[in-house]
């Protein structure tokens, strides 16, 4: 490993004062329920780092396996008041120990995600989805997939300051972009654009991770749309990433694959959980259909019905 | 010596928790070193406590090596509640976020006390219920760690703050016993709020709250904050409960729109009630806000308009923290009229010592957060702050303020104590300590001054009980029927002190006529009687100051503040034990603008081990009420 001035590199991480805002929408501190997991730990080991109380020597196995755990949402970002970058601070961490990324960095995933946990909002049609250029092909795509569950939303593309004065009126503005979206926040509480901050949300902010109660004996019934026949690779890919994000998510049992099976009649009899959860419409459709049709003694319900 | 003791210790820990839990690498103690205050230290072991059942071992083993154990939740505390400032253990309880029932026919929840504020309040809502108290933290604050600490929020003034939220707890003491305890248990709140000194909480049940119908939000602009004080003392003396009464002032002002304007502070005003009696109350507060000059009158708020003031309130503070990285909050409450007076003091205070801060108030019960940001390398700079705060805390004290409305002691505050306590008082809240702690395990060298430095003055009316409190014949609680005198009738600040001898039916007869009631609808007997003899279970809840004689001689806690989280809770002990601990003299009690309903309860209470052990602490002499623990205090007698 080089030399490293990390009081240059993490000199952002001293303004922090360990007030613990970004905690609370954080995954992965929601998952392990420890400081060093959430972004007040990632933005404290950079401190320390950077005031020579730690070395990348000594415990370098847990810091990596830390900094490996961030999900990369920037909820963290959007909360912190002293304008540090937890998500940021956690990646320059990674670059330093060199770990490759192993997901790929897209917005479409977040797209996934976003349908299943914000279903309702995203049937409003007086919400509108602001994306970078960069994801704009991508997000148009997959909004026209959700399409087909009802999903209804304005797509605009590339946004400054300047340009958001003249857009429509909408009741919430939605970034994919951290950059862009502190961009704004900030002109509007300098008050050079007229909205309230409430109006623009950050895309996690809407994705805010909880821990789900499902119904005791519930299964979920991971295969959907997006894995048939045709599903290209590197959405098959996102689909591996997404399905291990859920459950990070949602901690419980889950079963992938029995759409359109042969034999997905007799394993539904045969498994003991009496819920079925789907993920999407078309599929708690398709299901409802087969228990009927069999006289399948389960109930199906719909994730996103149970979440709100 | 201490070297293999800690091996031992951790050889036996493991196997409760498993090697996996517990955390000795530098880079985990270093992480748990901080909390939201500039204090820190490290541990010497994390343990990630995943069960509440382990809590208890866990203890054991600790009390046994004698290591220290402190709880960490989410460290948002603001004055080092959770650094282990004498190493040891760290018990993080973080992952205990179970919720275990919710009860909507008769209003409670029982959860674990790793459980985060808002995940309470997110199950609650969809089922029509709130859980009142509401920290400004109260997105990323556990509902453990806002009990240990008392906190409380914009909603204290009408629902009390996690105290008067409290109906039972199960909590594990240092020696590994596990207590489970009923509202009406005596020592349920001495407990619970002792910053995790007393005992460790694993599961609370606590009040759920339904939904009110309606709700409004009223917000007045004002010029300065003297405009603004008065009508905030004019809407509580017409006998509003607003479910929340907040001011903003200047410094947190200029980080909203209202930066360039002439509006120097927003009161907020928020109303719960039925449709038709808002409309009225509405009419009649903007009538109070015009003739005390407002500029700027809001009432038709959208509910986005409400969220930024709410939320611009809760960040005012951090958003200072932006200009330094550090950030120091202190958290007084002086009686609502004083409030101003306060401010301006401290205001000057903050000239005075060139300190860079805003004042946050809670204006509905007379609490203030001084908010100072520093820069944490600048030695200059954290003496200024430690000249300043000996100034503001000896002014409040001299206008009988209390030194933490609602963040606690812990070591940020613990030499002030001297300033606001007396010695027997000191020294009671000393021996309870190492009574229920014997090692001094549980989060040491809290709460209580390392050294003391006040000589005790007794008022002369009170020499007599004085001298009995010390002597060896049986007290005569008779006596104090001559104590019934009112001192302090406060119409402003809805408190009453008066001495504990008073008939109820001639203070109704005073004060029901000019609308004000006292906190209970027994309408029989004295005061006295009815704090002791358990009938009105909430009665203590809204004793706010309380002196007494017991053994150790004259104890005063509280005063006329509606919040209070400085040192031990003694008002629901003695209460609770009935006279067994000593004789009330006076009380503070709040007033209330209607009549309200009791709850009634006949139930003794039951003599444990632990509580034998404080009866000898605060009797041990057995001349309070000798007959209640008749037999039990014989050194052989054990249960
Ligand atoms: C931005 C910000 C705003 C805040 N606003 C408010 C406010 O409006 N009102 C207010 O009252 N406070 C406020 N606070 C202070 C703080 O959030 C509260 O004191 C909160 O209750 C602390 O909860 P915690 O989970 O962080 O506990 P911690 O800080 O982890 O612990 C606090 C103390 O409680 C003890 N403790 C915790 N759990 C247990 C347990 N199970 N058993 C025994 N002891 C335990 C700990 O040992 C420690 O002494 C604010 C803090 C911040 C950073
Ligand atoms: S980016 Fe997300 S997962 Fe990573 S630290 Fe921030 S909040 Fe946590
Ligand atoms: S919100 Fe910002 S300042 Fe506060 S602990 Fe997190 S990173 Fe630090």
């Amino acid at each position: 490993m080089k030399k490293q001035n990390f009081d240059t590199i993490f000199c952002d991480a001293l303004k922090c004062n360990h007030c613990g805002l970004c905690l609370q929408n954080c995954p992965a501190y929601r998952t392990y329920k420890q400081e060093g997991y959430g972004p007040r730990g990632r933005v404290q080991i950079a401190a320390f780092l950077a005031k020579k109380k730690l070395t990348l020597k000594q415990d370098k196995n847990e810091i990596l396996t830390i900094i490996k755990t961030c999900q990369n949402c920037n909820n963290c970002t959007v909360l912190c008041p002293t304008g540090i970058s937890p998500q940021d601070i956690n990646e320059r961490l990674k670059n330093i120990l060199n770990i490759k990324e192993e997901e790929p960095k897209t917005s479409l995933i977040k797209n996934i995600l976003f349908k299943i946990y914000f279903r309702k909002f995203f049937t409003k049609k007086d919400n509108l989805f602001l994306t970078s250029s960069t994801n704009f092909k991508q997000i148009k795509q997959s909004l026209e997939m959700l399409k087909d569950d009802g999903f209804e939303s304005t797509l605009y593309k590339e946004i400054v300051t300047h340009s958001l004065r003249k857009l429509p009126n909408f009741k919430t503005y939605i970034f994919d972009d951290i950059e862009i979206y502190r961009l704004i926040k900030n002109a509007i509480i300098d008050g050079k654009i007229n909205l309230n901050p409430k109006q623009i949300l950050f895309i996690t902010q809407i994705l805010k991770p909880k821990t789900v109660k499902l119904p005791e004996d519930s299964l979920i019934i991971l295969s959907n749309i997006y894995l048939t026949q045709e599903t290209k690779e590197e959405e098959r890919k996102l689909f591996q990433i997404f399905k291990n994000k859920t459950l990070n998510f949602i901690n419980n049992r889950y079963y992938y694959g029995p759409n359109y099976h042969p034999k997905t009649v007799e394993y539904l009899k045969n498994i003991p959980q009496k819920t079925l959860i789907t993920l999407s419409a078309r599929e708690n459709k398709f299901l409802n259909k087969l228990i009927k049709k069999y006289k399948i003694d389960k109930k199906v319900e719909l994730l996103a019905n149970l979440l709100s | 010596m201490r070297e293999s003791k800690f091996k031992q210790a951790l050889r036996e820990l493991k196997k409760i928790l498993g090697g996996e839990n517990i955390l000795t690498s530098k880079l985990h103690l270093i992480l748990n070193s901080y909390d939201s205050s500039p204090i820190k230290a490290r541990p010497e072991a994390v343990l990630n406590i995943k069960n509440t059942s382990q809590i208890s071992p866990v203890l054991h083993i600790l009390n046994k090596y004698n290591f220290a154990a402190t709880v960490r939740m989410s460290a948002t505390n603001h004055d080092g509640a959770c650094i282990p400032i004498k190493g040891g253990f760290i018990l993080n309880l973080a992952a205990l976020d179970k919720t275990i029932e919710i009860n909507t026919k008769e209003n409670y929840a029982i959860i674990e006390s790793g459980v985060i504020n808002q995940d309470l309040q997110d199950i609650l809502k969809p089922i029509g219920f709130f859980f009142a108290p509401d920290p400004a933290s109260q997105t990323f604050s556990t509902v453990g760690g806002n009990f240990a600490l008392n906190a409380g929020g914009a909603k204290s003034l009408k629902y009390g703050a996690s105290a008067q939220n409290l109906l039972g707890a199960e909590i594990v003491l240092a020696d590994g016993t596990t207590l489970n305890l009923k509202k009406e248990h005596p020592m349920l709140h001495l407990l619970v709020k002792s910053e995790g000194t007393l005992g460790i909480i694993t599961k609370l049940k606590v009040k759920i709250i339904p939904l009110p119908t309606y709700k409004e939000t009223l917000i007045g602009g004002f010029l300065n904050l003297k405009d603004t004080m008065q009508a905030v003392q004019k809407i509580i003396s017409l006998g509003f409960l607003p479910s929340a009464l907040e001011v903003m002032d200047e410094n947190a002002l200029a980080l909203t729109r209202y930066k360039d304007t002439n509006i120097k502070t927003l009161l907020i005003t928020e109303l719960e009630s039925s449709k038709k009696q808002i409309a009225e109350d509405i009419k009649q507060i903007v009538n109070i806000f015009k003739n005390n000059k407002a500029k700027e009158i809001k009432t038709d708020l959208t509910v986005e308009d409400l969220q930024i003031f709410w939320n611009t309130r809760a960040k005012a503070a951090l958003a200072l923290a932006k200009q330094a990285n550090g950030f120091m909050s202190f958290d007084y409450a002086v009686e609502r009229p004083k409030l101003a007076e306060a401010i301006e003091f401290i205001q000057s205070i903050l000239k005075k010592y060139n300190l860079r801060g805003t004042i946050v108030f809670h204006a509905g019960d007379g609490n203030f957060h001084p908010n100072i940001i520093f820069n944490e390398n600048n030695a200059y700079e954290a003496n200024q702050i430690k000249l300043a705060i000996k100034e503001i805390d000896k002014f409040v004290f001299s206008l009988g303020g209390t030194l933490s409305a609602e963040h606690g002691i812990a070591v940020q505050k613990r030499a002030a104590m001297n300033i606001f306590f007396n010695q027997d008082t000191l020294n009671l809240f000393r021996k309870i300590k190492n009574t229920l702690d014997t090692n001094d395990i549980l989060n040491p060298q809290k709460i209580l001054p390392l050294c003391e430095n006040k000589k005790q003055d007794i008022p002369t009316w009170a020499e007599d009980f004085y001298k009995q409190a010390k002597g060896q014949k049986e007290f005569d609680f008779k006596k104090i029927k001559a104590l019934n005198k009112i001192i302090d009738f406060d119409k402003e600040n809805y408190t009453l002190t008066v001495g504990a001898g008073a008939l109820i039916e001639d203070l109704n007869k005073k004060l029901n006529p000019l609308k004000f009631y006292l906190p209970t609808s027994q309408k029989k007997g004295t005061l006295l009687d009815l704090f002791l003899n358990g009938k009105d279970l909430n009665f203590a809840d809204f004793v706010t100051g309380l002196t007494f004689v017991c053994g150790e001689g004259l104890i005063t806690v509280g005063g006329k503040f509606v919040k209070n989280a400085a040192g031990y809770d003694l008002i629901h002990l003695m209460a609770g034990t009935q006279g067994a601990f000593g004789a009330p003299f006076v009380f503070t009690l709040r007033l209330f603008p209607q009549q309200i309903k009791s709850q009634t309860n006949k139930n003794k209470f039951e003599i444990t081990e632990t509580l034998i052990k404080l009866k000898k602490v605060f009797d041990k002499n057995n001349i309070f009420k000798p007959k209640i623990f008749e037999g039990y205090l014989d050194e052989e007698t054990k249960l």
